[in-house]
């Protein structure tokens, strides 16, 4: 995707470029596709939401729990189609779009043929199992498959199944930090230690280097913290000092890495966005017990003084980053 | 100060396309999600600002005049601040004030009409769409034609018409990021309508997905009221989904008539048909397109994320057996691999031998 497209939309905005002219500097500066990227890109697209949409019809199918068709010959369908997309990554190989894709879809089957299982043989699993041996069991092609998109269905499958095994069950965390909180500090550990390990690993391993992801990873992580501090103002019994500890160190090593080391803007205004909220749960706590309208304008003036801050300290790293 | 995007410059100047020094820039635009957090807290803000007004001013709320006038002269402040450029702050205040304006305004009008029905949606609906042409700012007009997307909605609901407002919000949306390029000086106005139309597209889709069109209440309307059939939004969002299609084949180069072109089109209403039942994933597929069209990462980001969350939300969907949604997107996954595999073929043949 073009690289220049804010810098072009402000050339245009200022009139440098003549107005005849504007469907051809679209085309050189790579705003607007060519006839070869768009083959590329619906070639990919329709790939893509093609098997999307088989996959989702099998697992559809699956579930509706068909009377007609007996135990053989469900397996044998979803094991089937399961050969098949292996059989057409193996040809296609991992550098084609088809063989990824094709890995894709044999990833989402495997959790289909996971809950027919379940359904067929009425093992008695918690839901968190089938999530949690889904991820065990499709580790081996995310290995082999290495893209991106495989490996956030993998640490997707994970919080799943931390949040399922913590409605069934409170687990050893449970226990040192109570039912719902040690939900988000298992999450919490989980995304920060895969963005932790994203970020090392993309280094000698370029096929991970996707902003995208790394920036999901951090919002997997960041907003769990946030909720603990948050539930540790509001619910004053809750580790307030641990969690809040936590996230201190968390904002202080964010802001070093993404403003130093690793520049990332949308890292940045996500601290920022944390930081707003800690700080105004805080102050609302404490100042809507006692005062009355005069906290609520205080409040409001101080939302707008954290965000107008924000937005300058945004635009100044952007500036500098840039000069 | 800062030069505007030297490597691009270079490119250009190489191209023909400018002449002399790169000119200095300080208007760069922010990025998404700085705008976003600017959103975020101006919402914020104005939650607080509506409380301070509703205890320390009760006399306010007290009276439907009261809270026109009362949030007539917060939009008033909030535009003559916006109009002052360059101050973090009153910007901010200014975003606060004019979405806690618009709530008390929309107060006095129930207030005032003493109904929640269509002519209270219409009137909010005007008053958006206003606000989105004379805002000079963003982010509000960002915010204002998203409100005037969903209250429009909200208005053909009350009417017992539904499903109407999808097509027309995106029809409008394509219309405006197909011709994002064309009009210099709206292209920022346009933009802004652009992601807020989009956005709220997005949302009317999953709530008509989740049978919510009073929004949590805001109406009174039940899915069995409606004149018309729910199908008939997709049908309409089908229809835009074609006319981006033929918007966008002069883009690659393709005359209609062409073979290329011609599968392509049959594909797409091959694709409206079948996809009619699964709520969505037309208009994801018409937001992806639109985002590739015009090089615009944030929209094709939307896109997928929207069209992933429809195929997911596909499976809650009551009124119709798993069985019959499976069947349905195994046709839909038949006809786009179908439609591929057709397209690359008639692609890869050499463009004389196809016309001759």
């Amino acid at each position: 995707m073009p690289p220049f497209r804010r810098e072009i939309l402000n050339l245009l905005e200022q009139g440098v470029i003549p107005a005849d002219k504007t469907d051809e500097a679209l085309a050189v500066a790579g705003i607007t596709p060519d006839a070869k990227a768009w083959k590329t890109f619906i070639d990919h697209l329709l790939l893509w939401l093609g098997a999307l949409a088989l996959a989702f019809a099998a697992m559809f199918f699956i579930a509706y729990n068909w009377g007609e068709i007996g135990r053989m010959g469900k397996f044998g369908l979803v094991e089937g189609l399961i050969l098949l997309a292996v059989a057409a990554y193996w040809k296609l190989g991992d550098h084609a779009m088809g063989g990824k894709v094709a890995l894709f879809a044999a990833t989402i089957l495997l959790g289909v043929l996971l809950a027919l299982f379940g359904q067929t043989y009425q093992t008695g699993a918690d839901p968190w199992q089938l999530f949690f041996t889904w991820a065990l069991l499709m580790l081996p092609w995310a290995i082999v498959g290495r893209f991106p998109a495989i490996w956030l269905v993998w640490i997707a499958l994970i919080n799943l199944s931390i949040i399922l095994y913590h409605q069934a069950l409170r687990g050893v965390f449970g226990l040192m930090f109570g039912s719902d909180n040690g939900m988000l500090w298992l999450t919490f550990a989980v995304n920060a230690f895969a963005l932790l390990a994203w970020e090392v690993l993309s280094k000698p391993w370029p096929w991970l280097a996707e902003r995208w992801a790394v920036r999901l990873l951090a919002v997997g992580s960041g907003v769990p913290l946030t909720w603990l501090v948050i539930f540790g103002i509001v619910d004053r019994e809750h580790g307030l000092v641990l969690a809040g500890a936590a996230w201190g160190l968390w904002l202080a090593v964010m802001v070093f890495v993404y403003r130093r080391k690793r520049p990332d803007l949308f890292m940045l205004a996500g601290c920022c966005l944390s930081g707003i909220v800690v700080v105004v749960t805080f102050l609302g706590r404490h100042m809507l017990e006692t005062g009355g309208a005069g906290s609520l304008l205080m409040l409001a003036l101080v939302i707008i003084g954290l965000g107008a801050g924000s937005a300058v300290w945004l635009r100044n790293v952007h500036r500098e980053w840039q000069s | 100060m800062s030069r505007s995007g030297e490597p691009l410059w270079e490119t250009l100047l190489a191209a023909g396309l400018v002449q002399g020094e790169a000119p200095a820039t300080d208007t760069m635009e922010s990025p998404w999600y700085v705008k976003a957090l600017l959103a975020f807290s101006g919402w914020l803000a104005a939650m607080f600002l509506l409380g301070f007004v509703g205890v320390g001013f009760r006399f306010i709320m007290d009276s439907g005049l009261a809270s026109l006038i009362a949030g007539g002269a917060m939009m008033g402040g909030a535009y003559a601040i916006l109009r002052i450029p360059k101050n973090e702050f009153v910007e901010h205040l200014a975003l606060a004030m004019s979405i806690a304006g618009q709530a008390l305004a929309i107060y006095a009008f129930f207030e005032i009409l003493d109904t929640h029905g269509a002519l209270l949606w219409a009137l909010v609906t005007l008053l958006q769409i206003l606000l989105a042409v004379i805002m000079p700012n963003d982010v509000h007009r960002v915010w204002s034609s998203y409100a005037a997307a969903v209250t429009l909605a909200l208005t053909l609901a009350s009417m017992r018409v539904p499903y109407l407002a999808h097509g027309l919000v995106m029809l409008l949306a394509a219309w405006i990021w197909l011709n994002e390029f064309r009009y210099r000086r709206y292209m920022r106005h346009m933009r802004a309508i652009g992601y807020g139309l989009v956005i709220a597209l997005i949302q009317l889709t999953g709530t008509t997905l989740f049978h919510r069109e009073n929004l949590g209440g805001l109406i009174e309307y039940s899915p069995g009221a409606a004149l018309l059939p729910a199908w008939l939004g997709e049908l309409a969002t089908g229809a835009v989904l074609l006319y981006v299609v033929w918007k966008l084949l002069p883009r690659l180069g393709l005359r209609p008539k062409e073979p290329l072109a011609l599968t392509a089109l049959l594909s797409t209403l091959l694709f409206g048909g079948v996809s009619l039942e699964a709520h969505g994933i037309a208009a994801g597929l018409t937001i992806i397109l639109l985002g590739f069209a015009g090089g615009n990462r944030v929209l094709l980001g939307l896109g997928m994320a929207a069209l992933l969350f429809f195929i997911s939300s596909y499976y809650y969907l009551l009124e119709k057996t798993l069985l019959y949604k499976s069947g349905t997107l195994l046709l839909v996954g038949v006809v786009l691999l179908a439609a591929r595999g057709l397209m690359m073929r008639v692609a890869s043949r050499p463009r004389g031998a196809v016309n001759g």
